[in-house]
């Protein structure tokens, strides 16, 4: 099932074309949007909100569309934009409150919910205050709940950890994740920060120049062709890799003390190998795992 | 274990090589008012990349602006090539620096915003074009330098940022979260430039959230929490150090129950645990994983067992950081 | 769904005996879009109903209908009081009220400052838009609410006050002909103060939407409203003496535009105080339709601005 459908999308500002002859389809569940500054990802996200009138092509939305459905394609998402956003002048429970109104709750509806809603996204008492005065790990998770107090089906987040410090980040991924997997929320999540859509999205799309030049899941996207391993040494032993490189295995990649390769199926039990070689060069295995391409390694492939 | 008994200070002491230490700071501590920055920080920094890292909150920011002499340390000393940083042009002509904020200077091209900053600098004018160009070619913006700063994306913004704080070929170039929000490509163009420029023996200060773009430029590593350095010096170092807590161990094999029954008997073992799901996995807890290490290969070769996987969810820097910092 | 894996089957029941208290969908009732607007013009006059300088300026403006009162209270009601043999008695009470609202001008135009510079600018700085436009509303929606919003702030104190003195007119006056004679009043009171709040609302949200702080927007006003006030003034006065009521020039200001429209309103050429001073033939009252023109445009251009700026992307210069 799809959430969304785009068939042979063109759409230019003034003489310049951001998106071009796009057609896609996006999945259910929390998928993640990938491309390079200038791709076309934030020109695609406002298109599915009903924001611009593509020149050309169609689209739609939880089966809306998007040229003439707008304010009812709205009524069922939520947009966390990427900027600092919030609408001055009171406190963060109000805001929240508001944003609820603005799609339609009745007001106290719309304020039971805000608490609620600000609650899960973890700001607690900081809820009264005003979010002028907010970290930016609050004022992230502030946009959150704004996108969430509606109940939307579809939530769009737009670059959600920037800014955020690892212990801030791994709770807006909780979230997400959260929110994504068993309580009927779909998701596109938009990020430079590849290791965060690995960690909350089941499949990506990356695009490139207008266009979409990858899409999958991510299990089928990372699944390598040849049998590689990761190996993760306690630290550095430049002995261990040349000599399993003698034995045969092919290097692909070295990064601190972790090392990437290819195996030969000759080679018999990996296992062993790894840990007689180990043993051989005084190495201490601190980690063995077959392979997977990381995203990074998929997104530079597609878009390169 | 408590905080105040973790061995990690004394690690910190002890950083592997001070030769080519550029930056120090003795006993260095900065209040605002009543409110700590940075609270009695030694340390020693060394050419090459150096990435400073810590919560929100941590004093990073504090401690970039006393290392460039934006700050006065309130007791304690910082200095910078035996000179202290603080109102000191000496220093500041050796050092280059790319605050975190946006320049509003939408108007200019990289290039006239370089050259102005150039001049500032003191680069005489028949020099200045040449400096100029080489900086801008350095980070890779030759094609775009013409270009006015308001079009230009976030990455290109960086990058001019890093030209400008390169231009008079400083010793040590300083920056305050240089990847924030590039984009992949944006990230690795800038991890090259900030390579190249420490792989001239020079030395580069990051401030950066992103634990795992830190693992792919540096291993050298300051540590800071609620203003104090909580650890610094080698990553690998300082995971070795944590390995004296309880660490968990995910192992995937097609004998788990054999396996499992070889492992307790080891003294060292705390717990097996089968998941759930998955009846190839279990989970092992460990107080002493050196050993584990070091035994686990043998018995697997021993029994002649086979392992498909086995990993610590514990074994990257964020895991580290993660223990480091809630203790 | 999170919760329904395990029922407590036993019980029949179709629920975990322990809720699920994490993020839960909304399938309340959602209203009418038709009123969304409303909440907009809602988060316009709730900080409103909070600002001290707001209520001030209220009091301000009552406090000179208080002193209106107080003059009719001290001579008896209208009598020949105010300009004995001038005016004819269906605008007796016109005229009084016609003079107290030209000391209200200068607080209004500080009510519109107060209520509307911040409309729109502060929600720029703060990119509110974005919010606002990311919700099933309308361009038109968004605006009409902050329109609505400031200009009911404007119009509580530009009607109120004189709505009062009405009141006490009809209560002590009615057996001297307050009604027979000038039935119309109290609507004359309230269209003056809502084509006043309508100018003030427009140009004010207008500028607002053009700049990023509110402050910004009110010396832009500030500016218009004075340096333009000056100009007119300057251009249409008689040497020392103002313009006679039918010249046209001086109605090009915004203030000079509200005179006019006082001046159309009451249907008196001159207020009560002005025309005590002067002399000779009587002052003729000026044409009606360049004046309503004059107050047409400044609406229109005002929305219109408005309308210009307001958008939910921001198109790439490229």
């Amino acid at each position: 099932m799809s959430i969304a459908r785009i068939a042979n999308l063109t759409v230019r500002y003034g003489s310049k074309t951001a998106v071009n002859d796009l057609t896609v389809e996006i999945p259910d569940g929390c998928t993640g949007l990938l491309g390079p500054n200038g791709a076309g990802k934030t020109t695609l996200l406002k298109t599915l909100l009903g924001f611009l009138i593509p020149t050309e092509g169609s689209g739609e939305v939880l089966g809306m569309n998007i040229a003439t459905q707008g304010l009812a394609i709205r009524q069922r998402i939520g947009l966390m934009p990427e900027m600092d956003c919030h609408i001055p002048g009171m406190n963060a429970v109000t805001f929240v409150a508001l944003s609820g109104e603005l799609c339609g709750m009745p007001s106290k509806n719309a304020m039971s919910r805000a608490h609620e809603v600000l609650e899960y996204c973890g700001l607690g008492e900081a809820r009264y205050r005003n979010a002028e005065t907010y970290s930016t790990g609050m004022k992230q998770r502030l946009k959150l709940a704004q996108a969430l107090v509606h109940g939307p089906k579809l939530v769009f987040l737009d670059e959600p950890t920037n800014g955020l410090d690892p212990a801030g980040r791994d709770e807006m991924l909780a979230l997400i994740r959260d929110i994504s997997h068993g309580k009927g929320v779909n998701v596109i999540v938009s990020s430079h920060l590849l290791p965060d859509i690995e960690r909350t999205c089941d499949g990506v799309i990356v695009m490139r120049s207008g266009r979409v030049v990858q899409q999958g899941t991510i299990t089928e996207l990372r699944s390598t062709t040849e049998v590689q391993v990761d190996v993760e040494l306690r630290e550095p032993v430049p002995a261990f890799a040349q000599r399993l490189s003698d034995m045969g295995a092919r290097p692909i990649r070295e990064q601190g003390s972790s090392y990437r390769f290819a195996f030969p199926a000759t080679l018999g039990n990996l296992g062993q190998a790894v840990f007689i070689t180990a043993k051989e060069t005084g190495a201490q295995v601190r980690g063995f795992r077959p392979a997977q391409r990381s995203l990074e390694d998929i997104f530079m492939e597609a878009i390169e | 274990m408590s905080l105040s008994q973790n061995p990690m200070m004394n690690a910190a002491i002890s950083p592997p090589s001070n030769a080519g230490a550029m930056i120090s700071l003795e006993r260095a501590s900065r209040w605002y008012n009543q409110v700590i920055g940075i609270n009695d920080v030694t340390c020693k920094i060394p050419t090459g990349i150096t990435a400073l890292l810590g919560p929100n909150g941590a004093g990073k920011s504090t401690m970039l602006k006393l290392i460039t002499g934006q700050l006065k340390p309130t007791t304690g000393q910082v200095t910078i090539f035996g000179m202290k940083p603080f109102a000191n042009p000496n220093v500041y002509r050796r050092m280059g620096y790319c605050p975190e904020i946006e320049n509003n200077y939408d108007e200019m091209t990289g290039r006239q915003f370089v050259t102005m900053l150039g001049a500032m600098a003191g680069i005489g004018r028949n020099e200045l074009g040449k400096r100029v160009n080489d900086a801008i070619e350095q980070v890779g913006m030759t094609a775009n330098g013409d270009r006015k700063i308001g079009g230009y994306s976030k990455g290109m913004r960086q990058r001019i940022k890093v030209a400008q704080g390169i231009i008079h070929r400083p010793d040590i170039l300083v920056l305050d979260e240089p990847l924030n929000g590039l984009d992949p490509i944006g990230r690795r163009d800038m991890m090259n430039v900030l390579n190249d420029f420490a792989s001239e023996g020079k030395g580069v200060l990051i401030s950066s959230h992103i634990l795992y773009e830190v693992e792919q430029m540096t291993s050298n590593i300051l540590l800071m929490s609620k203003g104090r350095l909580l650890a610094q010096g080698n990553i690998y170092q300082i995971r070795g150090l944590i390995d004296k807590h309880p660490h968990r161990i995910s192992i995937e094999t097609n004998t788990p129950r054999p396996l499992a029954s070889l492992l307790l008997s080891l003294p060292f073992i705390l717990s097996v645990k089968f998941d759930r799901e998955n009846p190839r996995m279990m989970e092992i807890e460990t107080l002493e994983p050196d050993k584990f290490y070091s035994q686990f290969p043998e018995i697997i070769m021993a029994e002649n067992l086979s392992v498909d996987s086995f990993d610590s969810p514990d074994n990257n820097l964020e895991a580290v950081f993660k223990y480091l910092i809630t203790g | 769904m999170a919760n329904q894996q395990n029922p407590a089957t036993e019980m029949g029941a179709s629920v975990s005996p322990i809720a699920d208290l994490t993020y839960r969908n909304y399938d309340g009732p959602l209203l009418n879009r038709a009123a969304r607007w409303w909440v907009v013009s809602l988060a316009v006059l709730r900080p409103m109903m909070k600002n001290k300088g707001y209520w001030a300026m209220g009091g301000l403006c009552l406090l000179i209908y208080i002193g209106a009162l107080m003059q009719l209270y001290f001579t008896g009601g209208i009598q020949d009081a105010v300009n004995p043999g001038q005016i004819d008695k269906s605008h007796k009470y016109a005229s009084v009220f016609l003079s107290y609202f030209g000391f209200t001008t200068l607080f209004l135009y500080v009510v519109a400052l107060i209520v509307g510079a911040g409309s729109i600018a502060a929600d720029n700085k703060a990119n509110a838009m974005m919010i606002y436009l990311s919700k099933p509303l309308t361009k038109g929606d968004y605006l009409l609410g902050k329109w609505m919003g400031v200009f009911l702030g404007i119009f509580l104190i530009a009607a109120a006050p004189p709505l009062a003195l009405w009141v006490y007119c009809a209560g002590s006056y009615a057996g001297q002909g307050f009604f027979s004679n000038e039935p119309l009043l109290i609507f004359r009171v309230l269209l003056l103060a809502a084509f006043v709040s309508a100018i003030h609302a427009s140009l004010i949200v207008g500028i607002s939407a053009w700049c990023k702080a509110q402050r910004i927007a009110s010396v832009i006003y500030s500016g218009i409203y004075f340096i333009l006030g000056t100009i007119i003034v300057q251009v249409s006065r008689d040497g020392w003496r103002p313009a006679p009521p039918d010249r046209l020039v001086q109605y090009l200001s915004i203030q000079g535009c509200i005179d006019g429209l006082s001046k159309l309103i009451y249907d008196l050429p001159t207020s009560g105080f002005a025309s005590s001073f002067q002399r000779g033939e009587a002052p003729k009252m000026p044409s009606a339709l360049p004046i309503l023109l004059i107050a047409a445009v400044y609406i229109v251009i005002g929305i219109a601005a408005a309308r210009a700026k307001i958008k939910a992307v921001e198109v790439v210069k490229g």
